[in-house]
């Protein structure tokens, strides 16, 4: 019989997945939430409801905020170099290895919960690496969430408060990321911005200049058009 | 109860803080009020205090209470600051967030939920971190801002791992090895230490002024606090791997001391010098840790309340030189101390509470971190450390002595006005009208301040006295945008040409509350001042060990009685391979030798009496 934590561990290391490699704001944000939600169940013995509930509540709020702020700035994602399929075979490979391995003799916790853990840690390397300010909170998110994991398979099942403590944490973080994906206001050029977020500030910087630029074609269709300008906001108001 | 009184003030302070951040007159009130608020709370926590939320113990103390105090009471007059020189929207709402997770942090015993808490205190450091993202070409330290929050949560959970496991605590594992030096590496990245610098260091430029009082004092002392709790007990193993890695932080510690008074010195940008003394002096935790000895404790923990009232201090009076100005250049400010003699005051009360001299109390804390921390012969490093922050310190005052730059003279300083003063041709025509409009307004006290009733020698008064009101609020116009909202819109200031003609023409003032709304808003750098020299006494305060800042740190934080619990680091005997005892993981999550024939106690009946036979 196929055990619940076992099914988390995979719920968790598949979100993580997608959360890293997925270029669309919703994706990354459906991922992290899968990731943060399912991470208590692969537990064992199951935490307390309130524990569960917590972490619950951290995750959803957690995602919410990562993905309003992705929304509302229309922020290109980069996504992962390499793709969903290596990301996937990273994350697999680092699950195996946590599957194989045992630094901690006996584990208290189920040992799918370490290769979630590692599989975590493992996924969380490259985005922290490299230049986007969004994929290096994820990177921070998945990297906490995979010590959390890794702390709780190695040390058993941790407290409510505690349980409370790590939700803190999560939302933080994302919070967090949520603020600092925020684009610099026009006129800063400190920071390369993605392309959708660019052509929104050189849009903003012809508009005042009383220039009239030609739109280009969006590179991300979906969130852009999605965003349509009420016909009448450029009126002055009365 | 007073426990949950803090987090619920601190909670609802952020909350409410975020959500008036649209009322320009209600969001600084709310911010001020809950800092104060909190700081009240916080004095009242004491050693019995306590309260227990699903099995974890949050136990008040002496030094918990007085740390808090000390870290929300520095914030208001600091916040006063920002209020007259620019709010910053998100940097109360974010403090509060940040005092909750360090109260959480140095009241629990468990060591997960206390470093889970710090970890999540520091990820609020991150709003402040996109505080004033503006500048320009200035750089933009968003995505060393993400890594250092990475790498700190990264840090301190897996010190949590690897210091909650007993097994590996006692046998000098690479894991543990790995969460001393993840220790070193959180307090490091946070406190800006010398590798890892350069977002400190662009935090000064970016303008950000109230930003490093949160980021790198706050935050790392907290965690310091933690740390140190560890590194007498936990750490104080003696093996290869270890010592290599303390080492390390010490060699890190010695770099940041003297590498950060350097830059202090050597930079021109105030908020830049404010930056590198507080990473010069964020060095002593770092020894703290790197001593791994029992008698670094009472040392550092005064030495932390004196590390944070007086860098918070200082971040201030580098806000307030700043705004009185409009110039955070200090060739620029030539001649400051001519001016603003109480922010001089107070950034002489500042150097002391910093440096001490020997004997003081704070001084002894330096000496005691050195010389437990470094090999004897490195322990002249705390004299280079003390010559080279009395030289930065030597050199803003020598500046402030000098003849007056143009911003210097062309601002209004710290002298008490009653009344605008007028262009100095109009001044000397109508000088009897004026003395007598302000004396019939004002009263007999406002007669020695009128202006231009008392023609001078050519002084840094009188200039200041027969300047115009335009120029006389030029340093409210350099403000940042948000410090002219706040001042129009908090009181009713009359417009510049009205005020001139209030004053020339001598008409009645419309009414007692008008003049003193106009009075605060003429005086605004004589308030700043005081509220800078407010902070720079309490340092001075805490710094010689008053308001029971010896006896408080004397004492410790739940967390060390969690430390000393840990199983001992020293080498344990190779246990003797007999079958029957067998470790199980009780509910303390430590090992339990069962004796053959006995009973083995299971989680739910670890409360219950022993069994009997």
């Amino acid at each position: 019989m196929i055990e619940l934590a076992t099914v988390a561990a995979l719920a968790v290391a598949a979100g993580g997945a997608v959360a890293v490699s997925a270029r669309d704001g919703r994706a990354v944000a459906l991922g992290l939430a899968v990731a943060m939600a399912a991470a208590p169940f692969a537990a064992s013995p199951l935490p307390s409801t309130l524990s569960v509930a917590a972490r619950i509540v951290g995750a959803l709020l957690g995602a919410y905020l990562l993905w309003a702020a992705a929304r509302a700035k229309e922020m290109w994602i980069e996504g992962s170099a390499i793709g969903l399929a290596a990301e996937s075979a990273v994350a697999a490979a680092a699950f195996v290895i946590g599957l194989w391995i045992a630094p901690v003799k006996p584990v208290p916790g189920p040992v799918a919960e370490q290769a979630a853990g590692l599989a975590l840690v493992a996924l969380a390397v490259v985005p922290l690496t490299g230049r986007d300010v969004l994929r290096a909170g994820i990177g921070a998110t998945l990297l906490a969430l995979g010590l959390l994991l890794l702390h709780a398979a190695w040390l058993g099942p941790g407290l409510p408060l505690e349980h409370l403590a790590e939700a803190s944490l999560l939302v933080g973080i994302l919070g967090a990321t949520s603020l600092l994906i925020a684009p610099p206001e026009v006129g800063s050029d400190a920071e390369p911005m993605g392309a959708a977020e660019a052509e929104v500030a050189e849009g903003a910087v012809a508009g005042a200049a009383g220039a009239a630029v030609p739109p280009r074609p969006s590179l991300r269709a979906g969130s852009t058009l999605r965003r349509t300008r009420h016909p009448r906001a450029d009126e002055p108001r009365r | 109860m007073i426990l949950v009184a803090f987090f619920a003030v601190c909670a609802a302070g952020a909350i409410l803080g975020l959500l008036t951040q649209p009322f320009r007159r209600i969001g600084p009130v709310v911010g001020v009020a809950s800092l104060a608020a909190a700081c009240g709370t916080a004095l009242l926590i004491g050693p019995a205090d306590g309260v227990t939320i699903g099995d974890v113990r949050l136990s008040g103390s002496t030094y918990a209470a007085a740390f808090l105090a000390a870290a929300t009471a520095a914030c208001v007059p600091l916040c006063l600051v920002g209020l007259a020189s620019g709010w910053p929207d998100r940097f109360v709402p974010a403090a509060l967030a940040a005092f909750g997770g360090l109260g959480l942090a140095l009241t629990a015993a468990d060591p997960e939920v206390a470093l889970a808490a710090a970890a999540a205190a520091a990820a609020t450091g991150a709003v402040v971190a996109v505080q004033g993202r503006t500048a320009g070409r200035e750089p933009d330290n968003r995505l060393s801002e993400a890594r250092a929050l990475a790498l700190l949560v990264g840090s301190l959970l897996l010190a949590a791992i690897a210091v909650s496991r007993p097994s590996w605590a006692a046998a000098d594992s690479p894991v543990f090895v790995l969460g001393f030096a993840g220790l070193g590496a959180a307090l490091a990245v946070r406190s800006g230490a010398i590798p890892f610098h350069l977002p400190a260091a662009r935090l000064g430029k970016r303008g950000a002024s109230m930003g490093p009082a949160l980021l790198l004092v706050w935050i790392p002392a907290g965690i310091g606090l933690l740390a140190v709790s560890w590194s007498a007990t936990t750490f104080g193993m003696r093996s290869d791997w270890l010592d290599a890695a303390a080492t390390a932080v010490q060699i890190v510690a010695v770099a940041t001391l003297v590498l950060g008074a350097i830059g202090a010195l050597l930079h021109d940008g105030l908020t830049e010098v404010a930056v590198y003394s507080i990473v010069a002096d964020s060095a002593f935790i770092l020894l703290a840790l790197a001593s791994r000895s029992d008698g670094a404790a009472s040392a550092t923990r005064l030495w932390l309340l004196a590390f944070i009232v007086s860098k918070t201090a200082f971040v201030a009076w580098a806000a307030a030189t700043s705004h009185a100005f409009g110039s955070s250049n200090l060739g620029e400010l030539r001649g400051w101390l001519r001016r603003t003699p109480i922010l001089g005051l107070a950034l002489l009360a500042i150097a002391a509470a910093t440096l001490g001299w020997p004997g003081s109390p704070v001084y002894e804390a330096r000496s005691t971190l050195i010389s437990l921390a470094l090999p004897d012969g490195l322990h002249f490093i705390g004299a280079v450390a003390i010559a080279l922050s009395l030289a930065y310190y030597g050199r803003l005052l020598l500046v402030g002595l000098l003849s007056p730059a143009d911003a210097v003279r062309a601002a209004s300083g710290e002298r008490l006005r009653w009344s605008p003063a007028r262009p100095a041709a109009a001044a000397e025509a109508t000088a009897g009208a004026a003395a007598t409009a302000v004396t019939t307004a004002v009263g007999p006290a406002a007669e020695p301040d009128a202006p231009a009733a008392r023609p001078k020698q050519k002084s840094s008064r009188t200039a200041a006295a027969s300047e115009s009101l335009p120029a006389m609020t030029a340093g409210l116009a350099a403000a940042p945008a948000t410090d002219a909202v706040i001042a129009t819109e908090a009181h009713p200031v009359p417009e510049t040409g009205a005020a001139t003609a209030t004053a020339s023409s001598s008409p009645p003032g419309p009414g007692l509350r008008y003049r003193l709304a106009f009075v605060w808003d003429m005086n605004r750098t004589l308030e700043v001042s005081g509220a800078t020299l407010a902070a720079a006494a309490l340092a001075l305060a805490l710094a010689f060990g008053v308001l029971g800042a010896s006896n408080a740190s004397r004492g410790g934080i739940p967390f060390d009685t969690a430390a000393r619990a840990t199983p001992s680091p020293e080498p344990s005997p190779t246990p003797v391979p007999t079958p029957s005892p067998e470790p199980t993981f009780g509910p303390s999550r430590s090992f339990t030798i069962v004796p053959p024939g006995s009973q083995v106690p299971s989680a739910s009946a670890a409360g219950s009496p022993a069994p009997t036979n």
